[in-house]
């Protein structure tokens, strides 16, 4: 078996293991996306000299027996929305497209603290605005089960470069749903933590109420591998939670035996394909027989989730995009007429229009005389949600339903009609809403090929149980485990073009 | 609420949001406005009389930092992400408005 | 100027004129604490442009705010001085504009669950007690700074005072004249001073002010539209803006015109208020509960110790210099004004329990002295010991009043001990008798015509002999001593 096939876990051990190294490891990396990028589109930079570089100390290091972190000498990969010192950080925007950090991300610093090795950024929807990567400035993405379909969005570039690659940790981001719901169209493992769970330090901010940085693997337990090395309060983050870290890969084998699981009826609202119920149907009815007790639960305010998070997200976003005004930083205009066209311009050009319409969206929503009817209205609505969750968790150690009502849908299919985006998120949402730890995990494919995803939520904090669940499930099923076509781990399978990857190393 | 969504308002809250938008932008945004309005009419109908504004954090803990001195930026570290500027200053065209300290209460 | 008759001076009612100013204050303190309200950069006034900066407080994508512990308990205490009723549960909200020496775009600020609530502060004006009720106290960060560039078609941008704590204080309208505007805010400025949370340096912008101010018909209840002069940063530029500022209402209303709710300025240069200049934009700040930052909650413990921490307010601390240790009003008012002079006072009762001599010599030569030297207690490290033995020393007799003043100014000269002084000085006094009358048998017949006066009973004369005794004897002479061996020696 090749590097290549290693779930990350596996890869870490054998690098501890000295049966292979921290440079063969990410070299390996480099390897596979120079032979999928061409055709999936994922990464907007790649850092060949800087990792090789990076992973050669280690192996030096590993060689004269000096301590080396946890996660030595495995390759990962961040999303543009997530600062690093290499590189440009760009959220995918052409606002901040020459945008160099002078500070890493905390989330990167302890991953490199644990020896990991940062290869590449991938794309995303701008600024996390998006539900299929095809808001990115610079360019689409493609799914590599089906090229003409979205991976989904926002964090649609770490989900693809997961499902056509091993060996690596791919860090996202979900506000959303932008972590799950790539990971269901893309056939992958992706998980959100429980909100504080992470630092968000260094993850540029769309709406700081609703952001967590999160994993898109082949496997929970590779998820529960990252959140590990990441997870923790971290004093440059206020909202981060004093909450123990425990370790979440051992906590895996406690099973599911005598779990309870409850399926709101509201997440499978008119809108959900029939496929898609069938596929989520089955993968509960497969839990049950990992002994995991079934039952019906009701959220009832949850058909209010999707209207309160556009109007909660697009108001903190109008707020935290003011930032970007071409004085201290990002793009400006070279002629400006005065201050107020250094700034209008400056940001009409650097903007997007799905980014534009969020911010003007926001702004009103927050303006005066409309605050109590749209932001406020919408905030407690977010604590009805909150409570629903609070009375079924009385009952049930987890909440579990479809990721997204749709599978992969073909590129352009939605764009003429934002609202149309909006609407796959209405099964993600909640989540974010209550701050609660998610996760999407693929529960099989649709009759033409495309991956289904399987949503399980849990309590505030129990990342873990939401973890072993998942990794009950795959122990006893195969579906993380399939190639999409275009694929740079299986030797049977057909690699994209070949040649290497696009962007800026 | 019924809202009048106009060109008025539109060019009110783009002004407010500091972006420069063109007249079929300006147009594409107020159907924008309104699909956006008539998606959420639904949350008018709930009764949230005894309903809190929710925080992120229900769990009432706080956090705060020690008045300890850290690193700080050299000023060419401060001035790098700037598209253009005076070292060791930031750079704009002339603030002929005093705007901003009127803001300042 | 006319209107000025019309309308009564600075410390007037503006009585006669019909005409009655209301006035409210918003006064913004910097908290002095190490580091900014949200992240760890220094606070420090002065130092190079753009060099107390940090990816947090210039707004870099990604940074997060964290709060400074220590300018809450600062704000606190603020609070508990003042009377306020302190906020169980407070929060921060964001305030949402743009301008260049506001690099977020917005300011973290707090809305609607401010720190402290109500409150009173008093102050004295013209022997009389009276006070001002405070609406509010918030915490918030302070911005930059911008300048215009002479000649240029350009401003530049500071952000070093970006993110520096603040603490906004605003009364209700409830202060009536320029001159009540000015003994509050000084009142207020030396409660803060007092408890250690503001350096009240005006120069360097520590502590500012706005005003609000309207007019209304003597004893009318409705308060007239008002105006708001901004960033007003000493006393004389605070008490001569109101009264421009009253004048020009005044004449307005008189000529039949109405006041516009505006902003202005003031021009300390022409001794006027000018309106702001620039597209008048409604404000709408779009507040909203700040998502980075958790609410805060304040155990009664906690507000506790805070309460425990608010020391001695200037105006206990001047009842109890008169009532408890008997000194003047007078010169209780001026040591209380004086912070560091308070506190030294204090030191130096712990080491010696006479107020009433060590007051003395506190307020007048002491304070000449630094004057002389244009530093402060603090700055010059005087150590209490040393000034408790000098004015023992002239108490208890060992040295004249006259060589007391002498060794103040040699105080500052080294920290000798002031017995070494004394003797490096020669300055023990002469107190023996024989010594004495020798003198003074020297100097009487010297002086035949002073001799007779005295004996013909002008009593003065025994003032001038005393006087030159002293002279001759280099001020070493016990001048009481002296003055009753002359009547001794003259028979009166």
């Amino acid at each position: 078996m090749t590097t290549s096939a290693a779930t990350v876990l596996e890869l870490r051990d054998r690098v501890r293991r000295h049966e292979t190294t921290a440079q063969s490891a990410v070299a390996d990396a480099l390897r596979q996306i120079d032979a999928v990028d061409g055709a999936i589109a994922a990464v907007g930079q790649v850092f060949r000299d800087e990792a090789l570089a990076a992973a050669a100390a280690i192996d030096r290091r590993l060689a004269s027996g000096d301590a080396v972190g946890p996660l030595a000498g495995v390759p990962f990969t961040v999303k543009e929305n997530i600062a690093t010192v290499e590189g440009t950080t760009s959220a995918s925007s052409r606002i901040l497209e020459q945008h160099r950090s002078v500070y890493d991300a905390t989330a990167v610093a302890r991953l490199r603290r644990a020896g990991a090795v940062l290869v590449a950024k991938t794309n995303m929807d701008e600024f996390g605005m998006g539900s299929s990567t095809e808001n990115s400035a610079f360019h689409v993405t493609r799914n590599p089960w089906r090229p003409t379909h979205v991976p989904g969005g926002s964090s649609g570039g770490a989900a693809a470069l997961s499902a056509a690659t091993r060996g690596m940790i791919h860090l996202g981001s979900d506000t959303g749903g932008s972590i799950r719901q790539p990971a269901s169209y893309c056939g992958v493992t992706g998980f959100k933590p429980t909100y504080g769970r992470v630092s968000r330090y260094g993850l540029l901010a769309f709406a700081s109420s609703l952001d967590q940085i999160g994993a898109l693997q082949q496997s929970a337990a590779d998820c529960a591998l990252a959140l590990g090395a990441i997870a923790g309060e971290d004093a440059m983050d206020a909202t981060s939670r004093d909450a123990e870290v425990p370790d979440f890969v051992a906590l895996l084998a406690r099973g599911v035996e005598g779990l309870r699981i409850g399926v709101p009826r509201e997440f499978f609202p008119g809108g959900v394909d029939a496929e898609v119920r069938e596929l989520v149907e089955v993968a509960v009815a497969k839990l049950e027989g990992l002994g995991a007790e079934v039952r019906e639960v009701s959220l009832p305010h949850v058909r209010y989730a999707n209207p309160a998070y556009v109007l909660v997200s697009a108001a903190e976003a109008s707020s935290n995009l003011a930032r970007y005004d071409g004085i201290h930083c990002g793009r400006r205009v070279a002629d400006p007429a005065d201050l107020i066209d250094l700034y209008a311009r400056s940001r009409a050009e650097g903007f997007g229009a799905e980014v534009k319409r969020r911010i003007l969206i926001g702004t009103f929503v927050l303006s005066s005389g409309y605050y109590d009817a749209f932001y406020r209205k919408a905030l407690q609505v977010r604590s009805l949600v909150r409570r629903d969750f609070e009375r079924v968790f009385a009952d049930v150690d987890a909440v579990v339903g479809p990721t997204s009502p749709v599978p992969a849908f073909p590129i352009g299919e939605r764009m003429d009609d934002p609202m149309k985006l909006y609407a796959v998120d209405v099964l993600t949402v909640p989540a974010n809403l209550a701050g609660l730890p998610a996760i999407s995990l693929p529960c099989g494919s649709t009759r033409d090929g495309l991956p289904i995803g399987l949503q399980v939520h849990g309590r505030a904090l129990e990342d873990d149980v939401v973890l072993r669940l998942a990794a009950a499930y795959q122990s006893s099923t195969d579906h993380h485990a399939r190639a999409p076509s275009i694929c740079a781990w299986r030797s049977d399978a057909a690699a994209g073009s070949s040649g290497t990857a696009r962007g800026r190393s | 609420m019924t809202i009048d969504v106009t060109e008025e308002l539109v060019a009110r809250v783009a002004t407010l949001s500091r972006l420069e938008l063109s007249p079929a932008e300006r147009q594409a945004m107020l159907a924008h406005f309104r699909n956006v309005l008539g998606y959420v009419e639904d949350l008018q109908q709930l009764d949230l009389s005894d309903v809190d504004p929710s925080t992120a954090r229900p769990d009432g803990s706080t956090s705060t930092r020690a008045d300890e001195v850290g690193a700080s930026l050299t000023n060419a570290q401060a001035l790098a992400a700037a598209g253009a500027s005076e070292p060791p200053f930031f750079v704009v065209p002339r603030i002929v408005s005093d705007a901003g300290d009127a803001a300042r209460s | 100027m006319a209107a000025t008759n019309v309308v009564g001076g600075r410390g007037d009612s503006h009585a006669g004129s019909g005409w009655e100013a209301v006035i409210g204050l918003e006064v913004h303190a910097q908290l002095a604490t190490r580091t900014k309200m949200f992240c760890r950069c220094e606070t420090r006034f002065g130092a190079p442009p753009n060099t107390l900066v940090c990816p947090v407080c210039l707004a870099l994508p990604g940074a997060l705010p964290t709060i400074n512990r220590e300018a809450v308990r600062h704000a606190l205490r603020v609070v508990l001085a003042c009377g306020c009723d302190v906020a169980r549960t407070t929060k921060f909200d964001r305030k949402n504009y743009f301008y260049p020496d506001l690099p977020k775009g917005y300011q973290i600020s707090q809305f609607d669950q401010p720190i402290g609530d109500g409150g009173r502060v008093r102050y004295e004006l013209d022997g009389e007690q009276r006070s001002v009720r405070l609406a509010r106290i918030h915490m918030e960060e302070d911005a930059g700074k911008n300048t215009h560039v002479a000649g240029r078609q350009v401003s530049q941008v500071d952000l070093n005072r970006a993110g520096v704590p603040l603490l906004e204080i605003v009364t209700e309208p409830d202060i009536a004249t320029p001159a009540d505007a000015v003994a509050f805010f000084g009142a207020l400025r030396l409660m803060l001073l007092y408890l250690g949370v503001c350096d009240g340096n005006m120069e360097e912008g520590s502590l500012r002010c706005d005003c609000n101010v309207s007019i209304r018909p003597r004893g009318s209840l409705e308060l007239g539209t008002r105006a708001e002069i901004k960033n007003l940063n000493s006393f004389t530029f605070i008490e001569n803006a109101l009264h421009y500022e009253i004048v020009r209402q005044v004449r307005v209303r008189e000529s039949g015109g109405a006041i516009v709710q505006e902003t202005r300025l003031y021009d300390p240069d022409r001794d006027e208020t000018r309106s702001m200049r620039g597209k008048e934009e409604a404000h709408d700040y779009r507040y909203f509960p700040e998502p980075d930052l958790p609410p805060l909650s304040f155990s009664a413990d906690e507000i506790e110790a805070a309460r425990a921490s608010v020391p001695e307010m200037p105006l206990e601390r001047a009842a109890r210099l008169v009532g408890e240790l008997g000194l003047s009003e007078y010169h209780a008012g001026v040591l209380v004004q004086d912070h560091e002079a308070s506190r030294f006072l204090d030191r130096c009762l712990e080491l010696w329990p006479e107020p009433k001599p060590l007051a003395n010599w506190l307020i007048n030569d002491l304070k000449e002295e630094l004057n002389h030297r244009k530093a402060g207690l603090v700055a010059l490290g005087l150590d209490p010991q040393r000034f408790v033995d000098l004015v023992r020393a002239v108490d208890d007799g060992i040295v004249s009043k006259q060589q007391g003043r002498e060794l103040v100014r040699k105080l500052f000269d080294g920290d000798a001990p002031i017995a070494a002084l004394i003797r490096e000085l020669g300055f023990e006094q002469i107190r023996d008798d024989s010594v004495l009358r020798a003198q003074i048998e020297s100097v009487l017949a010297d002086h035949p015509g002073p001799v007779d006066d005295v004996r013909a009973g002008k009593k003065n004369s025994i003032n001038f002999l005393v006087g030159q005794v002293m002279r001759a004897s280099k001020g070493k002479a016990d001048a009481a001593r002296v003055a009753q061996l002359i009547e001794e020696i003259l028979g009166r």
